[in-house]
This record gives structure tokens, sequence and C-alpha cells, in this order.
């Protein structure tokens, strides 16, 4: 009986602390779903219009509450937040902590996770908390975490998002300036910040750690930590690069406390941490507390804070970030599968988004860096198409012959030779046999020699050579009189060229590329006939009878803005209509929407966000060989659901009468124009597109599409029967 | 007529040759291709009494004849069709009109309005927007076909004005021998044929996996395509006639029509 504490502390311990960083995979959602998740917005609507909004006519209190619970409902659905994981749960015990003596203010209050990199936490007016990745990756400990919380609950006491509204309505009303209603909002914050101080010090928490939290605020901008880039991170003993393509200077780091504020939101950092002071003064009996939960605890969220930081860079592209963030975490997990995956995955996609010419996406303009991370951009900026390729090759080449069964490492391999095959710019005769310090020596003997020859001597030795001799001499890159060390890429893969393995790849590749060049072009040669049977056949090969439909969106627009509560009720008309006509044609389909999701709960949820993260992902760059930042999961979705073939679809709808005012003009001039042209007007005023894609989830290609424009206002009946005939045409009975 | 009906058999038999090699690409409205459908056809002749004071135009009124302009013209439809593409089929229009024509035998005896049925068989293209689902949705229908337009026989009022006198005397059809009758028997009066190039704005409304309503416009234009004048020599006033009809029908360019449509 003695052993029960310790037991418990164990269980404890275990609870938390089951994150296998190796084979990490990105957060999830667990446990019982809650109502947030489940109810349709227009449900919470009807329940929350039964409260009073104070101040708010009856028109008012509708909009505010349409424009509210859509937009929080948006961020719930994004794909992006999770609930029950293991930040959420830690972020709710914090929250527990700050509100043990408010348990009614504490039963309000729900804690959700957002799995994003901007600095951020914000309250709802229903009560939900959004703490995101990014503010807990940034943050030293507990306590300032607690600080940040407080400050939330705090607006939500007091009602900030409703006072808000309230001033947006007076503004309208009285004209009044943008500064004025800023000072509006920043009055919100003094009082958030005050109260949030008091709840935090009445939780225990140290007087210490309130001023360094408006710290990690104003530094949030910056990678989770500040380590000197090291130029020869990229080197080994096959590969060189010369750091002069580094930068000579360091780059400094620009924030200021006392910045403009006069336009924004919050106050500045200076007079907040003023205003704190005067509070800290004004407040006795501080606690000593960084931690009420444990230093261990937290450091473990941190830290899947910072793997979660790395994913959600990968995800949106950020790369060179994600590089640094690689580069920070591999420090304290050498040994991590997951790391590693995610380092193959990146250079993958700088190569491909380079080929794209894309990049300026991915690293940042030398005038914005700031920072250690700047070094990383600097060179990566600096690199050419044919620089950035190589290092690609060498970085991911090494992964797989280290780790060549790993399934994920494997498949970025064979996606990066597909890659290079298909580049215009990568020529793999353009490489050189030797190293670079190899080449470097031989160039350093061949000058030596050279001063050394006799001019008679040279003369001789050029006459025997042909013109054509001495330009295949010019362009040989093994010869060591043309060595530049500019072009040290050249010299980065000479084991790679030579590796008989890699070369059978490559040239399976190429061949492929052939015969697919030579079917194109014999395309275009066919005549309209030729041509349409030939797609025809095309289209007849793929046979789908299992399908993953993840939910459907359906946007009205009305005169200004999308209609959401119409947008909504189609969506779930819409969403039954699929799994009819599905059901008709004979295609077995897993509809992964807000119904099933209330009805088998969480497991639906995560697999909706995981698809909706790699449609996110996909859809940035027409590149087949990217692979998903989930690879690990969405195998999973294979297994769980015995198909491959994703569907997403969108369905817009705009009512736009547009009257030309010369065929008006006409029709009272001559009036029987009026007869044909009104009622063509009237009859064609409606948009309605349609859009499908049908993805297979293992070549990452899009199987089918299905894009509609048509002049009709759409029905359950109507969307219906063209999904119907889609459906018909991808699958064989 | 013959030239017609080898048009009418050189449409039907690409029609069967265009089902057979369309039959596997076009899955149809829920796999339903073939359609009929019926309306009812409503104009107001607003050109007709645009150009008309309504002088001649002589109403019944008990067993008097008022002046008065008729209000509408009405008719109806029976269509069937097949979409060969999912923007493109071919069908068949049949139907009736009716309207009615103010024809006075001469300057001072007036006659009540003829009631003119015209039956009208129109073979025609039926096409859409190239993402539509014939036949859901908005389509476009161009026919050539014919009409033909007869005088309804009925008793019709007529009256006969008596210079002499001054008396105007209203007479029924019913009870007038028939050499009195004003344009002779209405039974002996030819119809007159048409050739018709029709052009029709529908659109079909599902309200079910088999059922539509479909409403639109149907604009008409025609053209005497035989020698009516000779054909209608032995009637009397027979130029009166056949102007007043073409006149009529060719003035009733616009048509609104409203309807069901049956998928299957």
């Amino acid at each position: 009986m003695r052993f029960l504490p310790f037991l418990l502390l164990l269980m404890f311990v275990n609870s938390y602390a089951q994150v296998d960083f190796n084979n990490y995979t990105t957060l999830q959602a667990k446990g019982d779903i809650p109502n947030d998740f489940k109810d349709y917005t227009y449900t919470k609507i009807a329940n929350d219009s039964k409260n009073p909004k104070k101040g708010l006519n009856s028109i008012q209190k509708s909009i505010f509450l349409e424009g509210t619970h859509y937009s929080i409902d948006r961020i719930l659905h994004s794909g992006h937040v999770v609930y029950g994981d293991e930040i959420s749960e830690y972020v709710t015990e914090i929250g527990t902590k700050l509100l043990e003596n408010e348990p009614e203010l504490l039963s309000k209050l729900r804690f959700y996770t957002i799995k994003s990199n901007s600095t951020n936490a914000f309250s709802t007016d229903q009560g939900i908390v959004f703490v995101t990745t990014g503010l807990i990756a940034q943050l030293a400990n507990e306590a300032q975490l607690a600080l940040v919380l407080a400050h939330e609950i705090s607006h939500y006491t007091e009602k900030h998002v409703l006072e808000g509204y309230k001033d947006k309505i007076k503004n309208r009303k009285n004209f009044r300036s943008i500064e004025e209603l800023s000072q509006y909002s920043k009055d919100k914050e003094f009082i958030s910040d005050s109260l949030g101080i008091i709840m935090y010090k009445n939780a225990g928490y140290s007087i210490n750690e309130v001023l360094p939290t408006f710290d990690v605020l104003m530094y949030s901008y910056l990678p989770f930590d500040e380590v000197e880039f090291p130029k020869d991170y990229f080197n080994s003993p096959k590969f060189q690069i010369p750091t002069n393509l580094f930068s000579p200077k360091e780059f400094p780091i620009k924030a200021i406390e006392d910045y403009d504020d006069s336009e924004s939101s919050h106050p500045n950092i200076k007079k907040r941490k003023e205003a704190a002071e005067d509070i800290i003064k004004s407040l006795n009996d501080w606690g000593k507390n960084t931690t009420l939960l444990g230093q261990t605890r937290f450091e473990l969220i941190r830290k899947i804070a910072r793997f979660e930081s790395l994913r959600t860079d990968v995800l949106e592209q950020n790369f060179t970030d994600a590089l640094y963030s690689l580069f920070l975490l591999e420090k304290e997990n050498p040994n991590s599968n997951y790391l590693r995956r995610m380092k193959a995955q990146l250079w993958l996609n700088l190569a491909i988004y380079r080929a794209e010419n894309k990049s300026d996406k991915t690293t940042k303009k030398t005038r914005d860096l700031e920072g250690e991370s700047g070094q990383l951009h600097y060179f990566i900026r600096k690199l050419n198409k044919e620089g950035l390729t190589t290092i690609a090759i060498r970085q991911i080449y090494d992964l797989y012959k280290k780790y060549p069964n790993d399934e994920e490492i494997s498949k970025v391999y064979s996606n990066l030779i597909k890659q290079i095959s298909n580049s215009k710019s990568f020529k793999l005769d353009a490489y050189s046999k030797k190293t670079f310090q190899e080449a470097s020596l031989k160039a350093i003997q061949y000058n030596d020699s050279i001063k050394n020859t006799s001019e008679a001597v040279k003369v001789e030795d050029s006459k025997s050579k042909s013109k054509y001799d001495r330009i295949k001499n010019k362009k040989n890159i093994d010869n060591d009189q043309n060595f530049d060390s500019t072009k040290f890429y050249l010299y980065g893969i000479s084991d790679i060229i030579q590796d008989k393995a890699f070369l059978e790849v490559y040239t399976v590749e190429i061949e492929l590329i052939k015969a697919k060049e030579k079917e194109d072009a014999a395309v275009l040669l066919m005549n309209r006939t030729e041509k349409k049977k030939y797609l025809l056949e095309k289209k007849k090969k793929v046979n789908i009878d299992e399908l993953i439909v993840v939910e459907p969106i359906f946007k009205i627009y009305g005169n200004y803005n999308v209609d959401l509560v119409r947008s909504e009720q189609f969506q779930i008309e819409f969403s039954n209509t699929l799994q009819e006509v599905s059901e008709e044609i004979g295609i077995k389909t897993h509809v992964l929407d807000r119904t099933a999701i209330k009805r088998s709960g969480t497991q639906i949820f995560n697999d909706r966000s995981l698809l909706m993260n790699y449609l996110d992902q996909m859809t940035d760059v027409d590149n087949d060989n990217i692979l998903s930042v989930d690879y690990q999961l969405l195998n999973t979705l294979k297994s769980t659901y015995g198909t491959t073939k994703v569907m997403f679809s969108l369905v817009k709808y705009e009512r736009d009468l547009n009257f030309n005012p010369s065929m008006v003009t006409a029709s009272i001039l001559f009036f029987p124009i009026a007869f044909i042209y009104f009622p063509v007007i009237v009859l064609t005023g409606q948009h309605t597109n349609v859009d499908v894609i049908i993805l297979d989830l293992e070549s990452t290609v899009v199987e089918r599409d299905l894009s509609i424009y048509t002049k009709e206002k759409p029905t359950r009946l109507k969307i219906g029967a063209h999904i119907y005939h889609f459906f018909n045409s991808i699958h064989k009975k | 007529m013959k030239k017609f009906n080898s048009y009418i058999i050189l449409f039907f038999s690409l029609l069967i040759l265009n089902i057979g090699l369309s039959q596997k690409k076009n899955a149809g409205f829920y796999g339903k291709r073939f359609y009929v459908q019926a309306d009812g056809l409503f104009s107001y002749p607003v050109m007709a009494l645009f150009f008309n004071d309504g002088s001649y135009y002589y109403a019944a009124k008990g067993n008097n004849l008022v002046e008065g302009n008729y209000k509408f013209n009405y008719g109806f439809r029976l269509s069937a069709g097949y979409a060969l593409k999912r923007n493109f089929g071919i069908g068949l229009d049949f139907g009736y009109d009716f309207c009615r024509a103010g024809i006075i035998p001469d300057y001072y005896n007036k006659h009540e309005m003829f009631d003119i049925s015209t039956m009208v068989f129109v073979p025609k293209i039926e096409f859409a927007h190239q993402n539509a689902l014939l036949p859901m949705g908005i389509s476009h229908h161009i026919g050539i076909g014919a009409e033909w337009s007869n005088i309804v026989d009925r008793d019709y009022l007529f009256s006969k004005y008596d210079p002499s006198t001054g008396f105007e005397t209203t007479y029924n059809y019913k009870n007038v021998p028939v050499s009195e009758l004003p344009f002779g028997e209405i039974k002996n009066i030819p119809s007159i044929k048409r050739y018709i190039l029709m052009y029709d704005i529908t659109m079909r409304n599902p309200i079910s996996k088999n059922l539509f309503i479909s409403y639109g416009f149907k604009y008409v234009l025609k053209f005497s395509g035989e020698d009516q004048e000779s054909k209608l020599a032995n009637s009397p006033n027979f130029e009166d006639y056949l102007n007043e009809i073409n006149y009529i029908r060719n003035t009733n360019l616009i048509t609104f029509h409203l309807g069901l449509t049956l998928a299957f």
C-alpha cells in the first residue's frame, strides 16, 4: 500500500511521457469529441441566440452571432485544431490551476491547440481558448504560458469580443479614426493584462516571469532558439561548400520595444511592460513558482510544439525556416527517424520549389534577415538552381544509403530521381567524377606543372590537338585545367553518378519520360476523333470502387459575402447527395464530414484533418513528387479505409443578373429585343461551379477531376446529377 | 411534302445512328437519356395589338357582335427528346396553337373572329453549355418544321348591313343556307401551310430523379412554302383570309411555355 503513491506518480508520468520523438507523428485529437466540434454552426447560433447580448439590437445580435460562430467554426474545422492531445490537456490543466477558486468560470471554458507557427493565443465569446503550437515553442517555462492564458481568460470574462463589436458599430456610426478605434482595443489589452497578472499571481506563479513573457512576444517572429548556424553544416568528405556562399556579416535583430502602435490593436511592448510593472508593484504576496505542473512536463510539451513547428513550416512551404528548426532539433534528437524523414522531405521540396521558380516563398529577402537563421536564408537564396538540386541529391542520397529500409526516405529518394530526370537543367554528364577536394588538388598540381612547362612544349602540345578536341577539353569538367571552385556543386555527387543502382533507376526514369514525350507527340498529331478515342481509352483505365470523401465545401455568395447559413445547410445536403449517388452507382464511400464526425467521433475528425492538410500541401505546387508531411499517418488511412483514393469537392454559387447597359438601351429603343434579351439574362444569371478531384494517396497523382460551370442554381438533384455522371465515368459496373 | 418527308426520315436515321454511337459516353440525368415533355403555350400578341386598333375584330356577346381584340394565344406541345451527349440531343415537337383571326367580308358587314387552329410539327436539335447534363438545366433548341393552320368549324356569328334601311341583322352560321355564308362552307377552306424556323430557350428544373418543371420561351419565324394564293383562289375573300392568318401567325414571335418533362 505504501507504494501506491509511487505507482500513481509513475502512471501519471507515463501518461505524458509516451511521446516517441524518434518516430514522431503530428498531434492528433484524442478522447471524446467535444460539442464544439460536433454541432452544426447554425445549431450553435440558434442555441446562443437565447442568451442576451447587452447593447445589441436583434439584427446586430444576429450579425454578431453569425460572424463569430462561423469564424470560430472555420478554425475548429480547418484541420489545424486538436483537442484532448498532450498540449491541449496541459493547457487545460494550467487553466484549472489559474481558476482553482472559480469552478463556475472554469466549467464554461474549453482549451484547444492550433497547429500554427504564429505566436498567438486568443479567446472567443463562446468560451474557447485557443493556443498555438508556435507560442508554446517560444516559451521558456510554464509560468509564461500561465500568464498568456490568464490574459486570454480575462478577455473572456470582460466580454471583449462583444465589446469590440460594439466599438466597431459605434465607429461606423460616428466615423471615428483608426487610431481612436485602436485605442479602444489597446484599453482592452491593458485591462486583460492587469486582470491576467492578478489571476496569475493568485495561482502562485513567480513575479520574475511577468516581464520576460512580454520579451517572448516581442521576439516571437524569430525561430524558437537562436543558435549559430555552422558554415560547414552541409559539408562531408564527399561534399564541400565554399564558405564565401555564406554572409560575412551577421544579421542583427531589429525588434524594439517602443514601436509605433498608433494603428495597432495591441499596445507596444514598452507600454505593456510599464503598465505591468505598475500592477506588479501594487500586488503583494507573490509566489515563487515558475511551474506548478513540473518543468519536465513543460519541456516535453514545448518539445512537441517545436516538432510541430518544423512540420508546420514544411506544410506552409517555409522550407528554410524548417531547415533551421531541423538543425536546432537535431542537436537534441540525433537519432530521430522523424527528423531524418523531414530532412529528406525538406530537400526534395526545396529542389522542387526552385525548379518551379517558386523559391521566393521559401526564403526571406536579404533586407528582412534577422538573427542566426538569417545565415541559412542567405545561403539558400544565394544558391542557384543547380547548386540547390545538387545539395538535395547529396542529402537525400546519403539518408537513403544510411537508412535503406525507411519507407518514407526511400519514397523521397525515388521521387527525387523522378524530379531530376524530368528536369531540363539537370545533366548527369555535367558533373565531375572527382570530389571537390580531389579536383582542387589536381588543379593545383596542374597549375604547378604548367608553370614548369616550357613555352615550346605548350605550343607543340596545342598543335597536336584539333579545334574540336580543344572544345571538348574545355567542356570536360574532369579536366584539371577546368576546375571552377564557384561551381563547387559539380564535384558534390561524384560517387552518386558512379553508383550503378542510382544510374539504373535514373535511366529507367529517363526512358519513361522519353516514352511519355513520344506518346504526347503522337497525341498532338492525332485528328479530333483519334484524340477523343485516345482520351476515352485513357479514362476507361480508371476504375474506382471505393472512395474516401472529404467533407464537401459549399459556398453560396450573397450580395456582398458568403451566405454562411445557407452554405452550411447546402453543404450538409451535398454531402448526403454524394453518398446517395455513390450508392446508386455502386461506389463504396467513406464520407468524412460533420455528420460522420458527430456519429463516429475523433477518428473521423483526425482523418479529415490529415486529408485537409494534405490537400493544402498539394494545391500549392502542381508536382506529383511532393510527399505529404504526414506520410506515415496517411499510410495508415489506406488500411483503415481499404482504399487510397480520396475525393475533395467544392461547389460555389453566385447569382448575378448582369444587365449590359447598351443592350438595355437597345431594348428600350427597339422593344422586340427586350423579349429576347431579358428572358435570356434572367434564365442565365445564375453561376455555379462544381470542382471535384480524386487524388491517389499512393501515387499522389490526381486520378480524375471534374470542373463544371453551369448557369443554374444548384440544388440537391442538380449537383447529384453531375456527380452521378462523374461517378459513372470512374466506376465500371 | 415529299421533300419534307425525306428530311424527317434522314433526321431519324441520324438519330438512330447517333444513339448507337453515343450509348456508352453519356450517362444522362441519373442514367436517363430519353425524355418527353408536355407544355402549355401562352403568348400575348403584343405586336398584333400594337399595330392593330381592333376595328375589324368582332367578338360574340350573346347574339350581338362587339368590337374587341383577343387577349392571348395559347396552345400545347408534346415533345420527345434524346440526349446524345451530355450537352447535345435531338427531339421532336408536336402540338397545336390556337389563335383568333378577324376577317370581314367587306367594309359594311361584320364577322365574328375565326378560331384558328394550327398543327405544328418540328424536328429539332437541342444543345446546351458544354457542362450541361441534358435534359436538365438551360437548353437551346433549334428546329425546322412545318405548321398547318385551319379555321375551326363552328357556329360563328356574322352581320349584314342593309344600306337601304340602314339596319344591321346578325345571323348564325347554322341558321343560314350555305350559299348565304360570307366565306362559304368552312370545311371547304383549305389549310394554310408554312415552314417554320424555331428557336427555344428552355429551363428544366428537376423536382425528382424523373420529373422536371420546364419553362421557357419559344421564338418562331414562318415562311410560306407553297403557292397559297392559288390554293385558296376558290375561297371567297381568300386574300383577306390569307393575309390575316399570315399576319396573326407571323407577329406571334414569342411564346412562353410551361410544363412537365419526364425522363426515363
